[in-house]
């Protein structure tokens, strides 16, 4: 009789592989699609980014604003746009990347300092999303 | 075919367009990019200066530092401190001064005292503070105190046993006086075993790195082999460094090199361990603490900037490392050496000569009775930095000829100076009495010079028959501009018996290296000097560098070394302007280039300004991987994963045919 490993261990192993592949697998590729959202459509999921929260350092002169991806693949934010009112002040190019369900803070240099008044800022992501918050800065 | 005629035709044209574009670039931005250093402020690391000395038989006045330990005498050698005190105060408000305790003109220890007293602790906690009032008292002048602490030295006792009856006496003692001096608005500084770091503001690490030890002066061999564990024994090295980084206390921690003047460079040592431990400040003297008064030894350590990494203590090794937005500083105490990341010029008149000899000549006329050993200039803040030594029997002055415009046809310009028109001249005499700047009233050949100047910063020192002359040159004086870098020359001539003897001629100046502001110097003096980085963020996602340059920098440029803790970068920003990525760390015009280290990225940033700019660094993506870049996932994680993949799909092919071709388990039974 020929010698070798029986059916039963050969199933076993096979299904410890496939178990093994398929984690590896799905690793690998959520870092291409991203965490699953069932809360929204495969379309409304992708990009979908929202300011939590914005902040300026008038003593630096920064603009930092916190983001949070909603979607469900990463976004790498690379503008962002103040305006006092309807009129453009600045338009500052950023960087910054966010993975999805991520927090992140988006800072920006101004060359003019903020005075007070109502501010709104507008961030974009190479991806296409964008989103807008109003600020006030008091005196 | 005729495509490729066409082409062929085109490329020559192509290629002169190409070196046009290249010549009209370079000529945009001919002159190079004025370095920049970093400033105090942006780690605020403390410069201390100990000095136990009459305040007024120092330079203190002359130098800038955060912290000041002095003799804090209440006898009659308060008089030689208060004016100085009031002057320091006056000059920088923000000077924390610490006094030694002290009973009249005797110093006051701890453990001495506490011995004194019989160890009884009320008798010697009543002593102590009967000191502390009068010092507070012989300190106060027109209703401004003009100390902020006191100095306890001697928190030692000598006993490690911590139930010892003696050692809790004391160590309650020690308690109780501190809060009393606290209680009288005054801050702490403990000076002792590491056990009572933590009652004052400011804990000293004495004996740090450079030692003295049997009246010699050396590096701590033992730095990176303490072992001790009991907090009340004295101990170096890396032991009491484990004990404040447990107890959270380096930021409080203040070391105190010893290094005398032959002996500098063991000092550099500790400035730079103290800044990879990451120590709140730093002092070196030699051993007696200028107690015999004279002036304080100034040394060519410069700021390095931000931590961006932890220290790495390689024991076995003996160095350190860190790495700072300025670069990577390693102390090596096995081979000795240092690496820092810059290579700045230093001097210091009445001091040692330049670090780098910059004056370029074209020839030398040599003398019959004099002969130039070495020269060297370099730029400062102050003016021209010049540094001559020579040789010669009967010398009556220096004189140092200035041709302003570099044209050789105006100013004075006799034959004997072989084509040289000096508009200014510096008179130094051989007996250091007196130096002078001149400028030229003749009309050419005549010697007819005006004084500009008397007040010539310069120093002489004379042995034998060798000279040595420092001197500045101002770069404008009464209106007059005196020199010109890169188009000024100089003709440097010992003058012997009233006649110029040995010189050296057409020395144009150019590119003085420019000296930076060690940790000694006031910075405001190099704010129209030189680009300095004056504030620095590094955050989690993003590096704000906030940079200033003056207004008179020929190219516009200003070249700034920014060290940030990501992999990779994805832009840099001027004022939200992104600049342009270079692929080579020289070029011209604005733009970064990105030298990748193993845990770091080092960014060269070259921005064209006169005013303040911050400087946006933001950080890349961590890898890159398949298709795209990724931050959860790295490439060698992808990679490794893919190649587990593809080993084990054999296997599973084989396991798959083995199920296939085997008999049914009845058959294989039979």
């Amino acid at each position: 009789m020929k010698r070798g490993i029986s059916i039963i261990i050969a199933l076993l192993l096979l299904m410890l592989l496939a178990i093994a592949s398929s984690v590896i697998l799905y690793s690998f590729m959520m870092s291409f699609v991203g965490q699953p959202s069932f809360q929204k459509s495969a379309v409304q999921a992708q990009v979908n980014i929202a300011i939590e929260e914005v902040s300026y350092d008038s003593y630096h002169n920064l603009l930092s604003v916190y983001v949070r991806n909603l979607g469900s693949s990463a976004v790498t934010i690379d503008r962002m746009y103040v305006y006092k009112g309807a009129s453009l002040l600045e338009e500052l190019e950023v960087s910054a990347y966010i993975a999805p369900g991520e927090l992140c803070e988006v800072t920006g240099a101004l060359s003019t300092s903020l005075q007070a008044g109502k501010y709104s800022v507008r961030v974009v992501s190479v991806e296409g999303a964008q989103t807008a918050a109003s600020f006030y800065l008091r005196g | 075919m005729r495509k490729s005629q066409a082409m062929k035709a085109a490329l020559p044209a192509l290629l002169a367009l190409t070196l046009a574009f290249t010549a009209f670039t370079s000529t945009c931005y001919g002159e190079d990019p004025m370095p920049s250093v970093y400033s105090k402020k942006v780690s605020g690391f403390k410069t201390v200066v100990f000095y136990y000395g009459w305040l007024d038989t120092s330079n203190l006045e002359d130098l800038c530092f955060d912290v000041l330990v002095f003799s804090g005498a209440t006898g009659s050698a308060k008089q030689h401190m208060i004016p100085v005190l009031n002057n320091l105060r006056s000059k920088n408000p923000r000077l924390e001064v610490y006094a030694y305790l002290h009973d009249g003109d005797s110093p006051v220890g701890m453990r001495s005292s506490f011995n004194d007293n019989g160890s009884d602790t009320d008798i010697w906690v009543d002593y102590v503070t009967r000191v502390i009032d009068e010092l507070v008292e012989n300190y106060t002048s027109g209703g401004n105190r003009l100390i902020d602490g006191v100095f306890l030295d001697e928190c030692d006792l000598g006993v490690t046993d911590p139930s010892d009856p003696r050692l809790q006496n004391f160590s309650n003692g020690l308690n109780q006086i501190v809060d009393y001096a606290r209680s009288k608005g005054l801050k702490v500084f403990i000076n002792g075993v590491r056990a009572y770091a933590s009652l004052g503001d400011y804990y000293l690490w004495e004996s740090f790195v450079a030692i003295c030890q049997d009246s010699s002066y050396q590096l701590d061999a033992q730095f990176f082999s303490t072992s001790s564990t009991n907090p009340y024994e004295w101990t170096n090295g890396i032991a009491k460094y484990n004990y404040l980084r447990q107890n959270s206390l380096l930021g409080k921690t203040i070391a105190l090199s010893y290094a005398d003047e032959e002996h500098v460079e063991n000092a550099k040592y500790g400035y730079y361990m103290a800044r990879i431990l990451g120590l709140a400040g730093w002092a070196f003297s030699p051993k007696l603490v200028y107690a015999q008064g004279g002036d304080v030894i100034r040394l060519d350590v410069y700021e390095v900037g931000v931590p961006i990494s932890s220290p790495i203590l390689n024991y076995a090794g003996k160095n350190a490392t860190r790495t700072f937005t300025s670069g990577e500083v390693v102390v090596d105490l096995a081979a000795p050496s240092l690496k820092i990341p810059f290579q700045y010029v230093y001097y210091e008149i009445e001091g040692r000569p330049p670090s780098q000899s910059a004056l370029t000549s074209d020839d030398v006329k040599p003398g019959a009775n004099s002969n130039i050993v070495s020269y060297a200039y370099a730029s400062t803040p102050k003016g021209l930095y010049v540094y001559l030594k020579a040789t010669g029997t009967s010398v009556t002055c220096f004189h140092i000829y200035i041709n302003y415009d570099g044209d050789n046809s105006t100013g004075y310009g006799p034959s004997w100076l072989e084509d040289f028109g000096a508009e200014y001249m510096v008179e130094a005499m051989s007996d250091g009495s007196f130096a002078g700047l001149y400028k030229y009233t003749g009309s050419g050949v005549d010697w007819s010079w005006a004084l500009l100047s008397s007040n010539i910063s310069f120093n002489l020192t004379s042995t034998g028959s060798t000279y040595e002359l420092e001197l500045i040159i101002p770069a404008s004086v009464q209106g007059n501009d005196i020199y010109e870098e890169k188009s000024s020359k100089l003709n440097i001539a010992v003058n012997v018996n009233w006649n110029d003897d040995f010189y050296l001629r057409h020395n144009k100046l150019i590119e003085p290296k420019p000296t930076a502001p060690t940790i000694y110097d006031e910075e405001d003096l190099f704010a129209n000097y030189i680009a300095r980085v004056t504030e620095m963020l590094v955050e989690k996602s993003y590096a704000a560098a906030f940079t200033d340059a003056p207004s008179t920098i020929a190219s516009g440029l200003a070249n700034y070394t920014i060290c940030v803790p990501y992999p990779s970068i994805s832009k840099v920003t001027k004022f939200g302007s992104a600049l342009q990525k270079m692929d080579t760390p020289t070029f011209s015009g604005e733009g970064y280039y990105v030298e990748p280290h193993d845990n770091f990225s080092k960014v060269t940033v070259v921005v064209k300004h006169s005013s303040p700019v911050t400087i946006m660094v933001y950080k890349g993506p961590s890898t890159v991987g398949f298709g795209g870049v990724f931050e959860p996932i790295s490439l060698a994680h992808q990679i490794t994963m893919s190649a587990l993949i593809f080993m084990l799909m054999p296997l599973s092919i084989a396991l798959i045919r083995r199920l296939l071709k085997s008999p049914p388990p009845l058959q294989r039974r039979s």
